[in-house]
């Protein structure tokens, strides 16, 4: 009984190191092309002789810094005002009653079921003559409303906040904005961690949107720089590796660290 | 006093206005797509010097954006009404965007003597539409045969000899094979890929085009290719891999280039200027044993050219001025100006060679007036993914010519309908 318990033990671990290989091998290979120290186009190519090389170019000759810091903005932006705004809406569609809430509630999943692709064009026609286009407000306005993170704080308010301790605040004479930051937010701290991790992490890669609201190279987001340079220097594949890895390491950093959030978040979404 | 420093106040002003009417610019904005690493300073920064001081009243904002995405950035562009003035386009854009009456015709703007004057008239016909022009092509690149110096002298063939026509290329291969099986060598005569990762620009096109067949009718409203010609050069494939005359392997995996680079190959079909600049970066010694042979003829002398050109699209602010722009971009000594930067080929009629120096290059460079282009409908993409699959169950053995290209056929009229 204990070897056949032990058995399965071991099988689900070889089922889990294979996972881990195959999810793991891309960023393996990405960090290790990077660091090459000589040309490399294909698998056999890549050797143990390393440099940091790649890494410094990437600073010197592109406009990779620039670039970065349009993302942090973007992102950081994003991320805390759309936290904020979906908590908002989260509180109101879960503890308040009023005519059409239903309906309200169903119109913003309805917006989840439309591709990027269906809205992208009016949404940059809209930008376009609002003279945004070019600017970090097409993201700002986009990015802090945020379907998705109302439906999953509702979610959240719903399983974790009774509405007895809201009603009890407001018997203490706390007004409706009190209750929402001193009794609210507190409670909800783990699933607004949650959702900021989603939207960083959403706005950090986003590309489609990125390329179609900027067309100035001073305003292109990480995404559509490394695009940029993956056209320039296609064969400098260390190059391109170490601008991607660079990219990428914001949102490993974030994966790597909170990542018990993020498997709370899918959890929640799957109730 | 007081009235005369008014005066002067007021005639300050109406002297800021004027001049600033004087030299009121015009602004057009440009769209391309990366060339070269730093390329606003070491290329367009010049070319607008060299602009401005012709047309100082023009301004050019020259915007560079990636490769990836371009489609769904163009036709935003153009939906939303609000496009570039010029944008960088390639042939087969040209359906995409002409049906959706967003480009200006081009000799509008541009006396089509001029512009026949500057390009030879196969090339500029690939951006011809209802007797319209609509591409002025900047740049081209050739697609050709590059030899293993060594494999073929060791079979008993000579470097300045090479397969002319289909049947000495067949020789030639059967020779390989030959020696190789004799001499114990792991060596295939011939890299041809039908990897639905690779264009069939690059390989099986150029021999539908020189079997003489066509892939669409003129109007690009029905499929073309079930033909004898098309037979032909389906027949020509399948010999390919039927005699296993390529790597098996190649047929679903493509990797020319690291069995021509591993010398296990004699040529390797369906090669550009950017394959050869990868095999030169993988290979030091490259250029001791590539050798560039002859477009192939079967009733024709054929290849695929890329082209990249400039247009204009309808809604753009200022069509004249951008065609004023575009009108020097084309002129000979600005194209080939752009395209010693850029490395590629110049489409211009009598452009003075560009890489004269280069063995490989310069061969190449020679072979762009067997050229043309591919295929210019919008649904080229989904045309070119059924020839692929045809192409590929062909050479797998998994169908028959007849029904492959039967098959193939109504799928595309369906697509084209």
């Amino acid at each position: 009984m204990r070897a056949a318990k032990r058995g399965k033990t071991v099988l689900i671990y070889i089922c889990l190191i294979i996972l881990a290989v195959i999810f793991a091998g891309p960023f393996v290979a990405m960090f290790l092309v990077a660091l090459q120290a000589n040309p490399v186009v294909s698998a056999k190519d890549i050797t143990l002789e390393l440099t940091l090389d790649n890494f410094a170019r990437v600073f010197k000759d592109s406009r990779l810094p620039r670039w970065f810091w349009n993302s942090v903005v973007t992102t950081v932006v994003v991320t805390v005002f759309g936290t904020f705004f979906s908590s908002l809406s989260a509180y109101v569609m879960a503890k308040k009653d009023f005519p059409g809430k239903e309906l309200i509630f169903w119109l913003f999943l309805a917006v989840l079921m439309f591709p990027a692709h269906a809205w992208i064009i009016p949404m940059f026609i809209q930008m376009s003559r609002m003279g945004l286009v070019n600017t970090y407000w097409p993201f700002f306005l986009s990015g802090t409303s945020s379907a998705f993170g109302i439906f999953l704080l509702r979610q959240y308010i719903e399983q974790n906040v009774a509405t007895d301790i809201l009603e009890a605040a407001r018997l203490d004479g706390c007004g409706e904005f009190r209750t929402y930051t001193r009794i609210l937010l507190p409670t909800i701290i783990p699933g607004l961690v949650t959702l900021a991790i989603f939207l960083f992490i959403q706005w950090w890669g986003q590309f489609m949107f990125a390329l179609i609201m900027t067309t100035s190279n001073d305003m292109y987001t990480l995404p559509v720089g490394v695009a940029l340079l993956r056209g320039v220097a296609p064969s400098n594949l260390r190059f391109v590796m170490a601008t991607t890895a660079v990219a990428v390491l914001p949102s490993i950093l974030v994966f790597v660290f909170f990542q018990n959030y993020l498997m709370r978040g899918v959890a929640m979404q799957l109730r | 006093m007081r009235k005369a420093s008014r005066v002067l106040v007021l005639s300050l002003i109406a002297a800021v206005l004027l001049s600033g009417s004087v030299f009121a610019q015009t602004k057009i904005v440009h769209w391309s797509f990366p060339m070269l690493d730093n390329e606003m300073e070491v290329l367009w920064k010049p070319l607008l010097e060299q602009f401005n001081a012709i047309y100082p009243d023009i301004e050019v904002q020259i915007e560079i954006l990636p490769w990836a995405g371009r489609d769904e950035r163009m036709l935003t562009a153009v939906v939303s009404g609000n496009p570039p003035d010029v944008v960088y386009l390639n042939e087969f854009f040209l359906q995409t965007f002409a049906s959706r009456g967003a480009l200006e015709a081009l000799n509008n703007y541009i006396p089509e003597e001029t512009l026949l004057a500057r390009f030879p008239e196969t090339l500029l016909g690939t951006g011809k539409i209802g007797g319209n022009y609509y591409l002025a092509p900047m740049l081209t690149g050739v697609v050709t045969n590059i030899y293993n110096r060594n494999i073929v002298e060791a079979a008993g063939w000579d470097v300045n000899n090479l397969p002319e026509t289909w049947d000495e290329f067949l020789a030639f291969c059967a020779d390989v094979q030959k020696w190789a099986k004799e001499n114990g060598q792991a060596v295939w005569p011939v890299a041809y890929s039908a990897s639905m990762e690779d264009t069939l620009n690059m390989t099986w096109f150029p021999i539908l085009w020189q079997a003489g067949g066509d892939i669409v009718t003129e109007d690009g409203k029905k499929a073309a290719f079930n033909t004898p010609e098309g037979a032909a050069a389906m027949q020509f494939v399948k010999t390919l891999a039927e005699e296993g005359y390529i790597p098996e392997s190649m047929i679903t995996a493509g990797g020319g280039t690291d069995y021509f680079i591993g010398g296990q190959v004699a040529v390797i079909m369906g090669a550009d200027a950017y394959v050869i600049a990868e095999m030169r970066d993988r290979d030091p010694k490259f250029d001791s044993y590539a050798v560039v042979g002859p477009i192939l003829k079967g009733k024709e002398r054929v290849t695929y050219t890329t082209l990249g050109a400039w247009a204009i699209f309808k809604n753009a602010n200022n069509p004249e001025a951008a065609a004023k722009w575009i009108e020097f971009l084309t002129r000979p000594e600005i194209n080939v100006q752009y395209n010693r930067i850029t490395g590629y080929m110049s489409p211009i009629i009598g452009a003075p060679r560009l890489f004269a120096d280069d063995p490989l290059l310069g061969v190449m460079e020679e072979q762009v007036q067997f050229g043309r282009g591919g295929m210019t409908i919008s649904q080229e993409r989904r045309v070119m993914d059924v020839l692929k699959r045809a192409q590929q169950a062909v050479m797998l053995g998994e169908s028959g010519i007849e029904d492959a290209l039967r098959s193939a056929e109504q799928e595309v009229n369906f697509i084209l309908r």
